[in-house]
């Protein structure tokens, strides 16, 4: 592995008498793009919220050496949760929410400096969206808003991405566009992405590597080979069957 | 205009300025954080601050303001610590304050306060005391919207990126509810209990009909609540109507009218 981005040592979170992460370690290599899969319930999300230093947990987690808060004061991580707590009926243009990647940065007076507008147009052109910088950002369809997300936190400058369920709502298409996307950032930046996601099915094979969590972590590796039923039967606690298919290359 | 030589008048105005100013600000918060609903609980909540300062004899602002800066807090904390939903925190505080005011007034009530004006606003009551009032929360509010816009922002737009933006989002709600609070008892002189909840939802609801970017719909919304202040004071005189009712009439008018033309 090259340099290892988030290290995560021992991690254990209990929630009002519950366990709800056990002992789990996980290594995230720097500019990998990591999938973390299990059922709902089983602390993805937990997981995603205890990098990001919102949840008290025991044991040691590290970003680039750093504890979770100093990353986040540094603006080392960017988070983007699931789509049902965010108001997507905000009233903001697309270049109003990438600019607010840059809020941490400006001066006292939030007023935006050449520096910030430069870096927001540059995100929108990675993404693709520049065209639509003047549009309201609630009259996107969901993958064209994701993009806006995606580009607000290439705007913080942030050295890693975490995305919880970023393809819920998104249809089979719109799936493929934003995989090619974290293909594309991964190749074209520095950006380490780790996204998160109960549904094995969509565990294709640009990622480069996979962890599966149900309060323990069962796997931690490569994506394929060693993913078999049985294991997959521990992770989701029901018979699970697979389809083979081919298309997860973006 | 010779009413703008009436002092009371000359007060009223320099009272409304300042009272649209903080407003505004409130109220694109308010409007997209959907918390509308609290602050017609933190205003009716003051009807009960205001008895209490009957009953001990002190300054009804006073007790008002203190009352409900502490149920703004309360109604924060209830639903930061997911103890009650919010909508059950406000209803119940909502009623209790006002059951509580009515029952200390019909008990204690001294004539020499005029119950009417904190339930309707008088702008005749506006005193050279209140005016340093609205100028010390008005400070108070830019200072604090200035410096942490941007967390306000992002709480605003997703309170968990907020969080991971490094934004208190816990703190930050106990410091806008708490000024919400007060902010509220400086509309009541105004425009009374029962009125100062449309302060505010109509300046953000009017200027969101005319764009779809924050920073406009804040500054159209200094912009548009100003206007139907003054001109509503204005109206009140020449049409004999008391203030309050005439400006809040004329904002509903405006917004009115605003979406009359946007359909």
């Amino acid at each position: 592995m090259s340099e290892v981005a988030i290290e995560i040592k021992n991690v254990t979170v209990r929630r009002n008498g519950r366990t709800v992460l056990e002992n789990v370690n996980l290594k995230i290599g720097r500019n990998q793009i990591f999938a973390i899969c299990g059922p709902n319930g089983g602390g993805k999300t937990t997981l995603l919220r205890t990098i990001i230093g919102i949840v008290d947990f025991d044991g040691d987690v590290r970003i680039f050496q750093k504890t979770p808060r100093e990353a986040v004061k540094q603006g080392l991580v960017s988070y983007l949760p699931q789509r049902s707590p965010m108001d997507y009926t905000f009233p903001a243009t697309v270049y109003e929410v990438v600019m607010m990647g840059r809020l941490k940065k400006m001066g006292v007076l939030k007023i935006p400096r050449k520096d910030d507008r430069r870096k927001v147009m540059e995100s929108l052109k990675l993404v693709d969206m520049i065209d639509f910088k003047t549009k309201p950002f609630s009259e996107l369809s969901g993958g064209q808003q994701q993009r806006v997300l995606i580009a607000r936190a290439l705007a913080s400058e942030a050295k890693i991405l975490l995305l919880d369920e970023p393809i819920t709502g998104l249809d089979i298409h719109a799936q493929q566009v934003f995989y090619r996307l974290l293909v594309e950032l991964k190749e074209r930046t520095d950006i380490t992405i780790v996204m998160v996601t109960h549904d094995i099915g969509v565990m294709p094979s640009f990622v480069d590597a996979v962890a599966c969590l149900n309060k323990q972590l069962y796997y931690h590796g490569m994506p394929g080979t060693e993913l078999n039923i049985d294991l997959l039967k521990k992770v989701y606690g029901t018979d699970i069957g697979i389809l083979i298919h081919d298309h997860g290359n973006p | 205009m010779e009413i703008l030589s009436y002092t009371f008048f000359q007060r009223a105005v320099a009272g409304g300025i300042l009272l649209s100013l903080v407003f505004s600000l409130f109220s694109f918060f308010v409007v997209v954080r959907k918390l509308s609903f609290a602050g017609v609980g933190i205003s009716h909540t003051a009807f009960g601050g205001i008895a209490i300062g009957i009953l001990l004899g002190i300054d009804p602002s006073i007790s008002a303001l203190i009352f409900s800066v502490l149920i703004a807090i309360f109604i924060a904390y209830t639903s930061q610590k997911r103890k009650l939903h919010e909508d059950a925190a406000i209803g119940i505080f909502f009623s209790f304050s006002m059951a509580l005011g009515i029952a200390i007034i019909s008990k204690f009530h001294r004539t020499n306060v005029d119950i009417w004006s904190f339930l309707f606003g008088n702008i005749t009551t506006i005193t050279k005391g209140d005016l340093l009032f609205f100028a010390v929360v008005t400070g108070i509010v830019l200072v604090y919207f200035i410096f942490f816009f941007g967390d306000l922002i992002l709480i605003g737009f997703d309170p968990e990126v907020a969080q991971s933006y490094g934004v208190n989002v816990e703190i930050h709600n106990y410091v806008f509810m708490a000024l919400l609070g007060a902010v509220i008892i400086m509309g009541i002189k105004m425009v009374g209990v029962i009125l100062i909840s449309a302060f505010l939802v109509l300046p953000s609801t009017i200027a969101s009909a005319f764009s779809k970017s924050f920073i406009r719909i804040i500054l159209l919304s200094i912009f548009v609540s100003m206007f139907f202040t003054i001109f509503g004071l204005f109206l009140s005189y020449y049409l004999d109507l008391p203030s309050g009712a005439t400006i809040v009439m004329t904002g509903t008018l405006l917004f009115g009218l605003t979406y009359l033309k946007k359909s």
